[in-house]
């Protein structure tokens, strides 16, 4: 089995990994990723160091898909689609710049986004039902996390976008920043 | 560097066709139908999804009549060595009780058949777990990163193995099965010929090693 089969599995497994020290080595991992219809992507490590993730060729990204295959895919809630637009709007205050890696958001910052859509739509919540909210929206930001669209939990417990966002294509982050308004604000919902 | 991949011997269309049925195979949460794509339906095509997969480690899995990728066995084994992927000890606790509770028992009383694919086990009661050893705050946490992570699901009728066990590998699925019947009956007659099965292994491996 040879290093480099072993060492893009481990890439796979881990998520993100550290760049291999030596420029031989990276090489040759990057010749297998493109044997494998692959390629390997910058981002940064949980650390705030340069990392690697495994991405796919240009062209050759994952297509959604259309009913009935769409039921084979992992289906998320819209709280979590919700979250997710908070978050990216949060990071990225800037359209104009590059979506990835973005900043740092606090947790209160992407909450309040998400209540200026609740009380556009459904009034001020009661005790219980914002509990529940809460709770909801923790759940949202695991499943987030879980999946690589945020970076792990970091200690400094803010949210910072993840190594899934750095594979987004460029036309999908165009398509984003054209509707970047639609996004919701911290400062009130979707402006 | 000069490197040759099969992908480079296939015309533009049977390229796409192939990787996208590796696409979807690498992200789908369940087996994919072989009918929906042409790499997956024919035999020929579906030997060099199989070959494009290994270059970087991973094997194709048949699930049902459908198909996802996995880790090829060896792979698997090295990259645990290593602790990469590895699962933290309480979670590794809490999915052993719900495994055995949704999986293996219904299997040895026959309520499932044998060959059942694991993520269909029988729903348990979060509170059945609760009669272990394990404090009931670390089984919480435990089935919340376990969900997070497809390892299991949570349906109305309770908890059960969830969309991550559909890639494993014909071995890795043996081998845990085996496990679960060391743990729950280490002396009984199945769980010696495991051991005999295994020493036999491993005897024949050093002598292919030496």
């Amino acid at each position: 089995m040879p290093d480099a089969t072993y060492s893009l599995a481990r890439v796979r497994a881990l998520g993100v990994a550290h760049v291999p020290g030596d420029r031989g080595g990276l090489e040759s991992l990057r010749a297998a990723a493109d044997q494998a219809g692959r390629r390997l992507v910058d981002v940064l490590g949980p650390d705030g160091k340069p990392g690697i993730t495994l991405g796919w060729r240009i062209g050759d990204e994952p297509s959604v898909l259309d009913e009935p295959l769409s039921e084979i895919c992992r289906q998320v809630t819209v709280s979590v689609q919700l979250m997710l637009a908070a978050c990216l709007r949060c990071c990225w205050p800037d359209p104009a710049e590059p979506l990835y890696p973005g900043g740092a958001a606090t947790e209160a910052d992407v909450f309040r986004a998400l209540d200026g859509l609740r009380s556009q739509a459904s009034g001020p919540e009661h005790s219980e039902a914002g509990k529940g909210v809460h709770s909801s929206r923790k759940s949202a930001l695991r499943v987030l996390r879980a999946c690589a669209f945020l970076e792990p939990g970091a200690e400094d417990g803010r949210i910072r976008l993840g190594s899934a966002i750095a594979l987004w294509t460029p036309s999908e982050i165009a398509e984003l920043a054209r509707n970047y308004d639609l996004l919701p604000s911290p400062r009130g919902g979707a402006s | 560097m000069i490197t040759v991949s099969v992908l480079d011997d296939l015309t533009a269309t049977r390229r796409a066709e192939v990787m996208a049925a590796i696409a979807a195979i690498e992200t789908a949460e369940r087996p994919v139908p072989a009918r929906s794509f042409r790499a997956l339906a024919e035999a020929p095509m579906r030997q060099i999804v199989e070959q494009v997969l290994a270059v970087s480690g991973r094997v194709l899995v048949s699930s049902g009549s459908g198909y996802l990728s996995g880790y090829d066995d060896s792979i698997a084994a090295r990259l645990a060595d290593e602790g990469v992927g590895v699962l933290k000890a309480e979670d590794r606790a809490v999915l052993t009780l719900l495994v055995l509770l949704s999986v293996a028992m219904p299997r040895a009383e026959r309520r499932i058949p044998a060959d059942a694919p694991w993520s269909r086990g029988e729903p348990v009661l979060r509170d059945r777990l609760k009669d272990s050893r394990v404090p009931d705050g670390v089984i919480d946490a435990a089935l919340r990163r376990l969900r997070d992570a497809r390892i299991i699901q949570i349906g109305p009728q309770g908890l059960s193995p969830g969309a991550q066990f559909d890639r494993l590998t014909p071995a890795a699925a043996v081998g845990i099965f085996e496990e679960l019947i060391l743990l729950a009956e280490p002396h009984g007659p199945l769980a010696s010929q495991i051991r005999g099965r295994r020493a036999a292994r491993g005897a024949s491996t050093s002598r292919i090693s030496a």
